[in-house]
Parts: structure tokens; sequence; C-alpha cells
């Protein structure tokens, strides 16, 4: 057995990896999928109702993702090749927003501008999903081959320009739309706008109820024609991605930064201008909103404020360090599973890609609730109770569910490395694992870690099956979530700003160590 | 050497599946609560501290108004039943779970002093510490500010005013209760009315609630819990009763509710948590919190200037069983109704 | 007398302590053609830069036609400005536009006329008739390295930097290569620097053949 896995051949791994992708994810979703096929439900499910819904997520998406290439694209243009004061810190800065839960950036923008309804969903989608085009983008800048921005820069400085912009345009895209799936997908963010102004409905909400009026497997049905819509956009995302792999072969100089000249002024500006709207102005609101209090109030903002930290931090300590203990131990299988899946996907037949494509994103694509119920159905027995109520199984759940980000990420880094390396290595001698962990990716450790940290981050956030998994119940989202509904605002803001402060910590320490290793090259 | 990275992962992982929260012995208690953790959490570290008993306790979250639960308990009797205990911040799911077949009857010694009208006559369940429906609305400005629910249908009251939609929590007990009143035709025509008039809504009591603390609306119609923060936060607000005068319906009191699940493994230490949630000091220290919930053991010490139901305000008759068996069918019509 | 096309004069530059060109001076006159050998990592590359405007000297200064380019660090005339065509290493094509945009983007950004027909003209001379709309990433290295050639001919360059332009051949390839080095010089007569390692290239090139060692540059 051991021996099996000490070889040469990826196989036995790459069943390891999706046999433990069926168990994490897939288990729990087939007492859900069941009703999937019962075709009477189906026929009820696009009446004009629910089209009406479905129309209106479809287009808050679209120009959350609008918005998202807008703010991130040029950013991340600006920040990988203009040289100008503060750059490299605006590089910093560039993965934070993605980091900030959603919801909590809705309520900073309310408090700060007042803005309600539909468009406010669009505008906190496109500003906490502005990261997803602007890392893309920034990779394939980064990573443009020197010779052809120059011959560009030999003929006309326009033309230069727009080969940074056509070199990054698929990228910017592919972030585009995941923001689009994820805005889709999310019934905080809507539910809120609705709350603090006009009432209005999100196809989501839809869901949700559904799985609410205590009937999930209606909920199930319900969202298959968002998880379609999901799968129909991860194979458009994957078909760019083969494209822009086509134009990134390269094995020259990569281009450097070109000096910004008279235009630094206006290109700091338009920075600092993004930044803020992107970080600075919801975190600033939130470090108002742990002192803020109604008129009446004899307390200063001081005094409540510190008293807002020192419970965030006595009540929240437990809850946070179990989430980080779960989503951490998700990020670590991840750190192991994508890899292997994104070779699998990289090797195998292409007939059989699109099935496997489909098996990994599926768990994203559906309800988190939904994912919560199934793996009560299916974990919740006597023999089990050890592993159902311990951290494995929300660890698993967020793996299972996240897993597909990280193996795209990981794709896209695996195809950028010559198979000559690894082709090297397998005439060597070397086993399957030291080919992909040492070979395949011995460059791409700085996407393995991104792709690792995005699970994390992205666990940490997880509200909807925490509540149903025991292990996951006592976590920083479900006590966020009770004490936002409970109105504590001055501790929500600052168990908010704990949270997001342990999150940004790494994120900066990685991006850091990042620019010191290639200033050293 | 031939030790790859991912054979250093694995005895990380063999470690985390061993990590498994050092409940190895399993807990003396399993309880799952939907009332605030803000203010549950206390009260049961209380009962740990007197018992020795150690509980292990899942919240729910306002989000999923009580049903994430409801429906995990309900979920998880069908393969292997987990807690011993549900307590509920409001009443109809509590019904649905003894209809469900899955509560157990106890007669709690300290549910003695609660009015009748709030415990279940077979013992399945006691309500205790209730919230009432009432108007919340600010003090700094003029406007019309409803006395009866019909008022809500009168542009001149109902265009400053707000309620949530029927769809969750306190507000679908509600709606179920009025649907019971007045017939379901009736009452979705009631809402529509109401919205025509001008009435806006919102998606949960505490949101409206928020909105009238930021001036968006004159008056919101939501439970005393919200209301009592709003006027600890120093908002310049009031509270006002519904339906009060003779003949009156008087005002809906809706008290958090508790049942043992009969699958429980623990029973004595369900006893012993239902006698300590059931008294008096509990109620007393629920009254005194932040939500000030309105005790319903007679006489029990409230903070001033709270009103106290039967005494300062009438409070309505319901049918509890009624409401519960309803309640499922309205969601779904309501959601239709409302979710467009 | 008019002036020389491309003048250095004292042109040096180091990298890290380490020096690359060593007061470099050379006169090429209009259509002259040159080639410049020596081992890798001796600085053929960065002179060439140097001259196209990519990157500045440490001192000397670089003349076009007369004007002066680069002055020590400062870049006078930016790399557009200079009438001067490079043909990269590593080719520099433009990856997202097929083979007929790339020359046509080239030609439209300068400003010169019939976009269209010359374009097409000079990509049937070099035979890539065939293959006008495909993409660079589907042409094989030898198609790869003509339309680099037409990018750069149909820029009606004054002047021609050619960077080891058929390095990584093998020896059929770079057979076909020296037609094709053939087929350019027919059809420009730009003055040409021919960057090189191979004594038979720079025999095929004609002109003068100089050394690059040291930092210092020599006739053979
Ligand atoms: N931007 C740069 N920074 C530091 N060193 C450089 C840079 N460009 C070239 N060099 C160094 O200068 C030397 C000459 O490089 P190059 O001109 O490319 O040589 P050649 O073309 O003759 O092979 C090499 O040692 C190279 O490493
Ligand atoms: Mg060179």
């Amino acid at each position: 057995m051991i021996a099996v896995f000490h070889g040469r051949s990826p196989r036995p791994w790459w069943s390891l990896a999706v046999g433990l992708t069926l168990l994490a994810a897939w288990l729990p979703l087939l007492p859900i999928l069941e009703p999937l096929l019962r075709f009477d439900r189906l026929a009820h499910m696009l009446d004009a109702r629910t089209a009406a819904l479905l129309w209106r997520s479809t287009w808050i998406s679209g120009l959350a993702a609008l918005l998202a290439i807008v703010l991130g694209w040029p950013y991340a243009l600006l920040c990988t090749r203009f040289q100008f004061p503060g750059a490299g810190l605006f590089r910093l800065l560039m993965p934070l927003p993605i980091l900030l839960p959603p919801l909590m950036v809705a309520q900073a923008w309310f408090g700060l501008t007042g803005m309600t309804g539909p468009l406010a969903t669009v505008f906190t989608f496109g500003v906490c999903y502005a990261p997803l085009p602007a890392l893309l983008a920034a990779r394939s800048l980064h990573k443009q081959a020197a010779s052809s921005f120059e011959s560009a820069l030999l003929i006309a400085p326009r033309l230069a320009f727009w080969s940074l912009l056509r070199i990054s345009f698929l990228p910017a895209m592919i972030g585009a739309g995941f923001a689009f799936l994820f805005a889709a997908a999310d019934f905080a963010v809507p539910d809120y706008f609705a709350t603090v102004g006009d009432l209005f409905h999100v196809y989501a909400a839809e869901i949700f109820g559904h799985s609410r009026n205590f009937d999930f497997t209606a909920g199930a049905t319900a969202s298959l024609p968002l998880v379609l819509l999901g799968v129909v956009i991860l194979l458009g995302n994957a078909i760019l991605l083969k494209r822009q792999l086509g134009y990134e072969k390269n094995s020259g100089r990569y281009a450097t930064a070109i000096s910004a000249g008279r235009l630094t002024l206006p290109i700091l500006l338009f920075m600092l201008t993004i930044v803020t709207v992107l970080l600075l102005a919801p975190l600033g609101r939130v470090i108002f909103e742990t002192g803020n209090q109604g008129p009446l109030s004899e307390r200063t903002w001081l005094e409540v404020s510190q008293q807002a930290f020192r419970e965030g931090i006595d009540r929240g300590r437990g809850d946070l360090m179990r989430t980080l203990g779960f989503s951490g131990l998700a990020g670590l299988l991840c750190l192991f599973l994508a890899p292997l899946w994104a070779h699998m996907l990289l090797h195998c037949k292409n007939w059989l890609r699109l099935p496997l494509v489909v098996l990994v994103s599926l768990p994203l694509l559906v309800p988190s609730v939904a994912l919560g119920f199934g793996s009560i159905l299916m974990f919740n027995r006597p023999w089990l109770d050890q592993f159902y109520s311990s951290s494995l199984l929300p660890a698993l759940l967020i793996a299972g569910r996240f897993l597909p980000i990280a193996v795209f990420l990981l794709l896209d880094a695996m195809s950028r490395v010559p198979d000559s390396r690894e082709e090297n290595a397998a005439l060597a001698g070397c086993s399957y694992l030291q080919r992909l962990f040492r070979y395949r990716l011995g460059t791409q450790h700085a996407s393995l870690w991104l792709a690792a940290g995005l699970v994390v981050a992205f666990g940490v956030r997880e509200l909807d099956f925490a509540i149903l998994l025991p292990a996951a119940n006592a976590s920083a989202a479900v006590r966020y979530y009770n004490a936002l509904h409970f109105s504590r605002d001055n501790f929500v803001a600052a168990y908010g700003l704990i949270l997001i402060l342990l999150l940004f910590l790494p994120v900066m320490l990685h991006g850091w160590w990042q620019s010191l290793r290639s200033s050293d090259q | 050497m031939r030790i790859s990275r991912a054979t250093l992962l694995l005895p990380l992982l063999t470690l985390a599946c061993g990590h498994s929260d050092g409940m190895s012995s399993g807990p003396d208690l399993v309880v799952y609560c939907s009332l605030d953790q803000d203010l549950s959490e206390n009260i049961i570290a209380k009962f740990e501290a007197r018992t020795g008993f150690t509980v292990e306790t899942q919240f729910d979250v306002e989000r999923n108004k009580t049903v994430g639960l409801v429906n995990r308990i309900i979920a998880e009797a069908k393969n292997n039943p987990r807690a011993d205990v549900y307590w509920n911040n409001e009443i109809a799911h509590t019904l649905r779970l003894k209809d469900a077949g899955l509560t157990v009857a106890y007669q709690s010694p300290a549910a003695d002093g609660i009015p009748a009208a709030f415990r279940d006559a077979d013992h399945h369940w006691t309500g205790f510490a209730a919230r009432a429906r009432v108007i919340l609305y600010r003090t700094d400005r003029e406007g019309l500010v409803p006395e009866k629910l019909d008022d809500f249908l009168n542009p001149a009251y109902a265009v400053g005013g707000a309620m949530a939609q029927p769809l969750t929590g306190t507000t679908l007990t509600n709606a179920t209760v009025l649907s019971l009143q007045r017939g379901n035709d009736a009452m979705l025509s009631w809402f529509a009315a109401a919205e025509a008039a001008g009435l806006s809504f919102g998606a949960g009591n505490a949101d409206v609630m928020r909105r009238t603390t930021h001036g968006d609306f004159l008056w919101c119609f939501t439970d005393t819990d919200d209301a009592a923060k709003a006027i600890a936060q120093g908002h310049p607000v009031a509270v006002r009763y519904l339906e009060q005068g003779d003949g009156s319906l008087g005002v809906l009191l809706i008290p958090n509710s508790i049942c043992i699940l009969n699958s429980g493994k623990n029973l004595d230490a369900a006893k012993q948590f239902l006698d300590y949630i059931l008294s008096v000091e509990v109620e007393t220290q629920l009254a005194f919190s932040v939500a000030q919930q309105i005790p319903l053991h007679v006489g029990v010490a409230m903070p001033a200037g709270v009103q106290i139901p039967g005494q300062d305000y009438q409070v309505m008759a319901v049918d509890w069983p009624a409401v519960a068996a309803a309640i499922s069918a309205r969601a779904v019509a309501f959601q239709e109704a409302f979710v467009k | 007398m008019n002036p020389p096309q491309l003048a250095l004069s004292a042109l040096t530059k180091s990298f890290r302590q380490r020096v690359v060109l060593d007061h470099v001076s050379l006169a090429v006159e209009a259509g002259q053609r040159f080639s410049i050998q020596g081992p890798s990592g001796t600085g053929k590359t960065t002179l060439l830069r140097i001259i196209a405007g990519l990157e500045a000297a440490d001192s000397g200064s670089v003349w076009l036609a007369g004007k002066v380019a680069t002055e020590g660090a400062k870049i006078k005339l930016q790399p557009w400005q200079r009438g001067v065509q490079m043909v990269f290493q590593d080719l520099g094509l433009w990856p997202t536009r097929n083979v007929l945009q790339n020359v046509m983007d080239a030609r439209q950004a300068a400003g010169l006329p019939h976009v269209k027909e010359v374009s097409t003209q000079v990509l049937v001379a070099l035979g890539l008739g065939d293959f006008l709309k495909r993409k660079p990433g589907k042409l094989s290295g030898g198609e790869a390295r003509r339309l680099a050639f037409a990018r750069a001919l149909a820029m009606e360059p004054k002047l021609l930097l050619l960077d080891e332009p058929f390095a990584s051949l093998d020896p059929d390839a770079r057979h076909a290569g020296f037609e094709l080095l053939e087929q350019v010089l027919d059809q420009t007569s730009a003055a040409v620097i021919l960057v090189t390692h191979d004594p038979e290239e720079a025999t095929r090139l004609g002109g003068s053949q100089l050394r690059l060692v040291d930092g210092v540059l020599a006739c053979i």
C-alpha cells in the first residue's frame, strides 16, 4: 500500500484526490441532488416570478463584475507596470479587499453614504471582488515578455500601452467571471440593502427562503438555475484561460516597469482613490463604528470602542481560534488536494476534462445551506459521532467547497511551467509526488500558498453551514452574525476588525516576502 | 532523502483528525438554542458552574430566524439525534417539534407560576420570558402613530411607518395569528392594502427598528426587545401598545419556549436544565438584560419603566397549537406574495 | 557631407560594477551593414538596446542622423522617435494579435500609409501569405521569425537591429534562415547591425565584421 503511494505512477494519488473530494463535497450533495431527478418539480421552476428574480440576479451580478473590472484592472496595470512612489505598497494592498466580508463592506458604505437598493448591491460586490480581476491581470502583466512590450515601444507608446491591455484582458475577464459567480450566490448583501432601504429580492433569496421554510430539497431544486449559470461561467473561464495560456508561452525576460514621469501625480491620485474606495473608506467606517453611539449616549467614542475591542477578544477568542483551526485545516487539505486535481486536469484525456471540472466545481455552486443539511443527513450516524462533531468535518466541507478556486489557480500556474522540467524528473526516476511538488510546482509556490490562503479566507467567512455543523457552530462567523442582529454594532465592528487583521497579516507578509524575493533576482 | 512535502503533511492531518474538541467523553447535556447567544450564553454558563455539568450549546443566527436549528433537529433525528433540549426564542416551531413527535413531556415545578396559556396541556413545552409586538416611534417628530392594527391601512399613519415582511420570526408568527382570526385571503389583502397605503416593508424586526432610529421612519411595528435596545442606545424613541381599550384584541405576546427532545441521552440533566431556565431567577435576569424580556411568572421584579402585561396593557389570547399547524403553509403563501 | 546614420561615441555601461561596454565608438553610414560577434554575456544585446533607446547608458552618447538620441544616462529621443527597428532574440511578437494584425498594428500606429496593402505585401513576400489570420502562438519557429522580420521591414526603418535572429536554429533551419536574411536585405535599404556568434552568418551579411570582447569593439 505505502509502496504504491511512493511510486512513480500518478494514478493512486489522483484516485486519492478524487476519493477525498467525493467524500468531502459530493457525499453531502447526494440527498440534495436526488430531488432534481423528479422532473415535476423542475417544470414549476421557471414561472414568471422566478424568472424575474433570476434576471435581477443576473444583471446585478453582471454589473458588479463589470465594476470589479473597471476598478481592478487599471489598478493592477498601474501598480505592476509603472514606477511611482508607493507602487510596491499598492501591490501589497491589492488582494486585501477580498478578505473583507461583503456584508461588512455593505454596512460600511451604507453608513458612509446611505446608499441602498440594487445599485448599492452592485457597488458593494464590485468593490469586494475587484481584487479578482486585479490579481489575475497583474499576474499576466507581470509576466509579459519584455520583447513584446519593447517592440511596441519602438513604434509608438500608444501601441505599447495597448499591448498591456491586450495581454491582461482575458485574465481580467476570468476574474470578473468569478466575481459574477460569488455575487450571484450571495444572499446577505442584497438582503441587507433591502432591509436598510426599499425592499427588493434576488434569486438567492428564493433559494434561501426555501431552505428556511422547512423544505431544503425545494431549496436545492430552486438553486438549479444558478448552478447551471455557474457551470456556464466556469466553462467560459476555462476556455478563456486556455486561450490566455496560448498567449503566454515565453522564455525570455519579463518586461520591467516604466517610469511614470510626468504622470506620477495623476497616477498616484488615481491609485489613492481606488484604495480608498476598496479598502480605506470601509475600514475607516468600521473603525468609527466600534465606538459609535446614539445622540443621547453619555460615553465617549474611545470608551465605547475600547470596550468593544475588549469584548471582541474576551468573548470571541475561543470561537476565533476554532474558526482558524478548521479553516486552516481546510487550507492544508487544499494545499495537498488542489495540486493533484490541477495536475490531473492538465494531463487527463480531453473528454474526461469536462466531467472532472463539473465534479470539482459543483460544491462551490450549490447553496451552502444545502451542503450543510446534506452533511447532516449523510454523516450524522452513531458510528461516525467522533467525526461528525470534530473539526475535521467543517474542514473537509470547506476544502471541498472552495477547492475549485484553488484548483483553477494552480491549473493556471502549472500550465506556465514547461513540461520538460517534469519529464526530466521522470526520466531521472523521481517519484510522482516529487515530480509534482518539486519540479512542476517548484517555481509556483506563491500560487500554491495563495490558493490555500484563499480557501482559508473563504472558510473563515462561511456562515450557512457553520450553523448546521456541531464543530463549526461555535465559530467566529456565527458569533459575528449573532451580534450583528442583536444590534451590538460596536462589538460587531470590533470583532470584524480583529478577524480581518488576522486575515490581512499573512497575506501582507506573503506579499512582502514575494517582493523581497523578486527584488533579489 | 525521498521524503516529499506531502508525506510531511500527512502527520499534520492525522493530528488534526485526532483533535475533536476534547469531547471524547461527551458532554453532560446538549442544548440547541435559538435565543441570541449574547443573552443565553451567560445563563448557560451559570448552570454549568452550579451543577458541574459540561453543556454543549449550539446557537442559531437571527438570519435563519430559528429555523436553522429546528430543521437541524428534524434532520438529525432521522439518523442520530443529538440534542437533549431545545430552547427556542419563539414558540410556533417548538410546537412543530411536538407535532413531529420529537418531544417528551416534563412538568417542571419551576413552571408552576407561569400562566396556563403559555404552557402545553400535555407538558411537552413551556413558555417563559416573552416579547410583545409593539410600535416603536420617534418622540422628536410630529406625525400620527397607530393605536390599532387597522391604522396601518390608513395612509395618514402608514406613510411614515414600517414593519418586517411576514416571512420569518415573530412577524411571521404574528401574521399567522392574524390569519387565523381574519382568514388567509383577508390577511393577504390586508398586507396588499397596507402596502398600497404607503407602509414600508423591511426584512426583519431589528432592521426596521434600526431604520427608525436612523430617522427613515416615524414608527415601526417590532418586538419589545428591539425597542429596548434602541432606547438603551440613546435614540429618541418610545413604545406604544396596540389594540388597547374595551373590547380590543390586545397585544400579542410571544414567549421563549423550551422542550426536552425524546431522543436525548441525558434526561436527568435536561430536567435540571429546564427547572433552572424556567426559574424566576432566569426570568429576572432576562428581564434586566438589554432585551428586557417580559417575565411570565407573576410578580417578578422588572426594570423601572417597563410595562407589565395584564396589568399595564391587555394581552391577546392565542391558540398556539392552531398557529403551529398553520405556520408552514402561511410561510409559503407569504413568500410567494412578498418575494418577487 | 551627411551626418552618419548612427554614431556612438565613447559609450560606457556597467551593471553592478561589471563593465559591459567600455568607451565604445562606432559610425554607421546610411545603408551600411555591420555584424557584431562575441561570446554570450558580453553585452551585445545591451549595446543594441542602448541604440534603440530601451536602455540608458552610463556615459557617452548615441547620435542618430546628426541628432543626439542618448546622452549619458539621459534618453533624449524616445524609442519610437528614433526610426530604429529591432528584431529581438525572442522575437517580441504580440501574442493576442494575428499575423496580419501584428504588421498592420505597427504600421498604423506609426502613421505610415497604405496600411493593409503594404502589410499584406511584405508578409506575402516573406512567405506568410497563407497564415495571415493565425495567432503567433500557432506558428512554427521559422514562421514566427519571418513574422518578426516582416513587421520590422514594414516599418521602413532607417536602421535595423537584429539580435541573434537565428541563434537557436538547427543547421537545416539555419540554412533557411540565411535565405530569409538575404530576402530581407534585398528588400531594405536600411543600415543593418546584426548581432551573432556565428561567423558564417556574419559573412552572409557582408559589410564590416566587428567583435565585442571585454566591453571593447574591435575589427576582425
Ligand atoms: N538589466 C540588467 N541588469 C543587470 N545586469 C544585466 C542587465 N542586462 C544585462 N545584464 C548583464 O549584462 C551582461 C551582458 O548582457 P547581454 O547584453 O544580454 O549579453 P549578450 O547579448 O552579449 O549575450 C550579462 O552579464 C547580463 O547578465
Ligand atoms: Mg544577447
